[in-house]
């Protein structure tokens, strides 16, 4: 295994406590006992960082290391079984000819292998386990430190007093447009990178983050007949929902908009297969919400799929891309008195190809 | 137009310096005044044919004046410099001499010696039109209007200010006192520096500064704004009143935006004859067609003038000489070849309409209220640090950028954000939108827009007239509640309320859009040997700040991973470029000028 530091290979044997036989500094895994080698785990966080330029979250460098730590097909069970397959129905065959019928049986088992053998072929769901990926975490950031770029939740937010003091002032103003989020995380996801700043752009998570401004920063926001809403969110029955909602809430968007949803959706989801996560126990059992086609609810009820599954440096190219491409359709006016238009959800579908990527990471939008 | 030049101490040989530092600025006029007197030097070169500006140094019981540039309102002296002469011959001191200047407004640099207290006094506009450099060197305190005229002084030793360097690749203009020749100062827009040449004393003062004066909070908002909306009609029209001075034609710049619009409304308004100019980027052209709609509507002529990246590339070395300091945004190209068109129409005033956003709140405010609102959340950043990100150069990126020996030698921490500290936390403006606004005009407005714009025009013989940036217009905008610059996220709104149904509707009401140089798709085309060449690897390690990984990375075409708009790529190729352009220009060479350029004739 390769140091990070002084890059010396070096064999387990040589590793004396997990120390580097060249620079003596420590390495935070040891391969041998199904860890990652701590240069696959710089390589994971480099590729998330962008060479450690964009801000990412624990989420994200956990489907960065699914994509390319996740069990493979060949350490799935049903997977080796189904391999077995082939040989046993020949086997069973044979036999057959030779000592009776009931050797026939051998190929009925491979035939009951089979569809176990195709669905572990597939692997849609994630693979790497939560609590393993914690632990890999924890050993990095004990002997590493906090990856840089990491955003890790604050311990004490900004009281609403800090902005009290202009709250006077600002109330009176707005934002061009305004991108609600269904998870805290993403809002700070897209703060952390000052998506905001550069974007002349409110974040809110519809759950009302962060607390010491939503109420001000939601009253801005009334303020623009023209404002353009954008929606950022999981592949979930909620987060499907979430423009509908905004644009039916009276403390939202009722008569402001129109908006467009970005994403995720299950119609972006066949790039990130393997990414998949299994759906909430209460999506399972839910009905139908509006908003949501029948067609995507088949998929919701099974499956889910996180947007930190997209590299952070991907979902701020197509949020950039989303709010140019409205830009340039826009030919409205800022006259302020003019009429606001109805709210509408425009669900923005946007190509992808698995097939040209290391998992879809790279090919959202 | 214009310029001025002297020193304060006894020179061995003052002919010669007087006469190196006014050929230094020869295209600044077809005449020139000296005098040379005991331990004072005055120089004055001039345009000896144009109204309302000095027709020679000043000279009188009290003591000398020179003055580069006009006073506003124009017509009310043909001699700025006697004016100002008669009006500093009593006082010593700078806090005496700002006193004198209180209600002072116009384009001028001027240099005052009074003879009785034996004082010299340097005096620059209020918003930084005309320019004033000053170095002290062997006991001698020299002054000129460019910096090409400190170079030219015969013997001076040249080192670079590598603080001042790191400031321009933050900033994109160099800001501040310091120039990137170590020792070079400049007077800022507004003050005034008294030399006592006896105890080899120098003293900075202001005599100008915005101060926010809200109204107190009426009953009735709708009438306050209906008040402020007549209000900045006058105001507006006695700005651009003031700054005529009879001429027969006058240029005028019209990008179709709001700003120059309304200028052009208010020439139109006070009788002027008015030719207008626009620019003509073919395809990535903005406002083109607005700019024609803007001068069809009030019966101004107009005329196209088509420029593209291998015009710009033309003109590049003498576009590098006549800035006289690094101004990295790609937009002096295109202001060069206005100025050139302009010169060969027959002009000889030009009018624009930069300052519409500094006063009236436009660009940098709504991403500096968001990022206020925001910060904490996930990251502590101050209103400084914001405001230095707003530039979009190499603010964060000195590690992948600088050389480490160049890191070595930028001095201290706290720098730049020293730069905007005093605007951002002024005490004397308490609205969070009002102090944005004056850090833009202090820096943005002050050290870049108007002095670029000035060269760009003297390169021409052209003189400039920038009536937005008006003293009483920018008072004005400090005295009317902030909400009525920026109302909901509608910029500029009691201008657009003011020029409502003077303009054409979309003309007041369509979102600023800017000018949006295509610079990216020029410096990837027609300007890509240019940038080859100044930015090679061999010329990268020849200067030995950049590192030429980084460098090359931007020439492919690879900006930073979260960056999203592909102009930036040019943007900074480009500020790089003019850089080692301007390096070798003012250091290697001391600001000789270059070959002229095809077309050059002026």
């Amino acid at each position: 295994m390769k140091c990070i530091h002084c890059l010396r290979d070096s064999k387990k044997s040589e590793r004396i406590g997990g120390i580097c036989p060249g620079c003596q500094k420590p390495f935070a895994f040891e391969p041998t006992v199904g860890q990652p080698t701590d240069a696959a785990f710089k390589a994971a966080l480099d590729r998330v960082s962008g060479q450690g330029r964009v801000r990412f979250t624990a989420e994200n460098v956990y489907f960065e290391m699914e994509r390319h730590f996740g069990r493979k097909p060949g350490e799935n069970p049903y997977y080796l079984a189904g391999c077995l397959m082939i040989p046993i129905a020949s086997v069973g065959g044979m036999l057959a000819l030779v000592i009776g019928a009931w050797a026939l049986l051998l190929s009925v088992v491979a035939v009951i292998l089979m569809p176990m053998y195709l669905i572990a072929r597939k692997g849609k769901t994630v693979q790497l386990s939560e609590v393993t990926f914690d632990t890999w975490l924890g050993l990095w950031k004990g002997t590493h430190g906090l990856p840089a770029g990491l955003i890790e939740p604050r311990a004490a937010l900004p009281s609403a007093e800090s902005v009290a003091a202009m709250r006077s002032e600002l109330e009176h103003y707005s934002f061009d447009r305004a991108v609600i989020c269904d998870r805290r995380e993403t809002v700070d996801l897209l703060l952390a990178n000052n998506f905001h700043f550069e974007n002349n752009c409110a974040v809110l998570s519809i759950d009302g983050y962060p607390a010491s401004v939503f109420d001000l920063v939601r009253q801005m926001l009334k303020r623009n007949p023209k404002l353009h809403i954008f929606t950022l969110h999981d592949a979930t029955l909620e987060g499907c929902a979430m423009a509908h909602n905004l644009a039916t809430d009276p403390s939202w968007f009722v008569g402001q908009g129109p908006i467009f949803d970005i994403g995720l959706r299950p119609a972006h989801a066949e790039a990130f297969k393997g990414q998949w996560q299994e759906a909430f126990p209460q999506d399972r059992a839910a009905s139908c919400p509006p908003g949501v086609t029948q067609e995507e609810y088949a998929w919701l009820r099974r499956y889910r799929l996180s947007l930190a599954a997209v590299r952070p440096e991907q979902v701020i190219k197509r949020l950039f891309r989303a709010i140019s491409e409205r830009k340039a359709d826009s030919v409205a006016l800022s006259k302020p008195d003019e009429s606001t238009r109805v709210s509408h959800v425009d669900v923005v579908i946007f190509s992808t190809d698995a097939s040209t990527s290391d998992g879809g990471g790279d090919n959202f939008g | 137009m214009s310029a001025i030049c002297g020193w304060v101490g006894d020179l061995a040989s003052p002919s010669e310096t007087l006469e190196a530092m006014l050929a230094a600025v020869s295209y600044r006029g077809n005449a020139s005044d000296r005098f040379l007197g005991d331990g004072i030097a005055l120089g004055y070169r001039f345009f000896a044919e144009r109204p309302h500006r000095s027709s020679a140094i000043e000279q009188g019981p009290h003591g000398l004046c020179a003055c580069a540039g006009t006073l506003a309102p124009a017509q009310a002296t043909d001699s700025p410099a006697r004016l100002l002469a008669e009006r500093l011959h009593a006082q010593s001191h700078a806090s005496q001499v700002s006193s004198a200047l209180t209600d002072l407004d116009g384009a001028f640099a001027a240099a005052v010696w009074n003879a009785s207290t034996r004082r010299l006094h340097l005096i620059r506009d209020p918003f930084g039109v005309r320019s004033l450099y000053y170095l002290q060197a062997r006991g001698v305190l020299y002054f000129g209007s460019e910096l090409k005229q400190l170079l030219a002084i015969p013997g001076l030793d040249l080192a670079l200010d590598f603080s001042a360097l790191h400031k321009y690749l933050t900033f994109s203009f160099v800001p501040g006192e310091a120039v990137p020749i170590r020792g070079v100062r400049r007077v800022l827009p507004g003050h005034v520096l008294s030399y006592d040449p006896q105890a080899e004393h120098l003293q900075v003062a202001p005599y100008f500064a915005l101060v926010e004066a809200l109204p107190e909070a009426a009953a009735d908002d709708n009438e306050r704004q209906v008040e402020a909306v007549r209000r900045l009609r006058r105001l507006g029209r006695e700005a651009v009143a003031r700054r005529l001075s009879g001429e027969s034609e006058v240029g005028l710049y019209l990008s179709g935006g709001l700003d120059s619009s309304a200028v052009g409304y208010w020439l139109h308004e006070c009788g002027a004859r008015v030719r207008t100019l626009s620019l003509d980027f073919g395809e990535h052209s903005v406002e083109r067609e607005q700019a024609a709609e803007v001068a069809k509507s009030l019966g101004l002529d107009f005329e196209l003038i088509r420029v593209g990246g291998a015009e710009v590339g033309a003109v590049f070395d003498d576009l590098v000489y006549r800035l006289d300091l690094p101004f990295g945004d790609a937009v002096t190209g295109p202001q060069y070849l206005l100025g050139q068109a302009a010169h060969k129409a027959g002009l000889q005033v030009i009018f624009n309409g930069e300052g519409g956003d500094q006063l009236f709140g436009g660009w940098t405010s709504k991403p500096m209220i968001a990022a206020a609102l925001f910060s904490g959340i996930v990251r502590e950043a101050s209103p400084e640090e914001l405001c230095l990100q707003s530039y979009h150069r190499f603010y964060g990126r000195e590690e992948e950028l600088y050389t480490p020996e160049f890191q070595a030698q930028l001095g201290g921490p706290g720098q730049r954000r020293a730069l905007l500290s005093p605007y951002l936390g002024s005490p004397q403006v308490g609205s969070f939108l009002n102090r944005v606004r004056l850090a833009d005009i202090a820096l943005k407005g002050s050290q870049n827009i108007l002095p670029r714009a000035e060269r760009m025009c003297s390169a021409w013989g052209l003189d400039i007239r920038t009536p937005l940036f008006d003293r009483r217009l920018a008072e004005f905008s400090f005295a009317i509640p902030p909400h009525l610059k920026l109302h909901g996220a509608c910029e500029k709104y009691v201008f657009k309320l003011a020029m409502q149904g003077r303009l054409p509707e979309d003309i007041v009401w369509r979102p600023k859009s800017g000018m949006s140089v295509p610079i990216t798709d020029w410096v990837q085309g027609p300007l890509q040997p240019l940038i080859d060449e100044l930015l090679s690897p061999a010329s990268l390690s020849r200067r030995g700040l950049f590192r030429p990984d980084y460098v090359e990375r931007l020439r492919q075409g690879q900006d930073e991973p979260g960056e999203t708009r592909r102009r930036r790529i040019g943007e900074k190729l480009w500020a790089l470029a003019m850089l080692e352009a301007w390096l070798r220009r003012f250091y290697d060479r001391r600001g000789t000028p270059p070959d002229a350029p095809a077309g050059a004739s002026r």
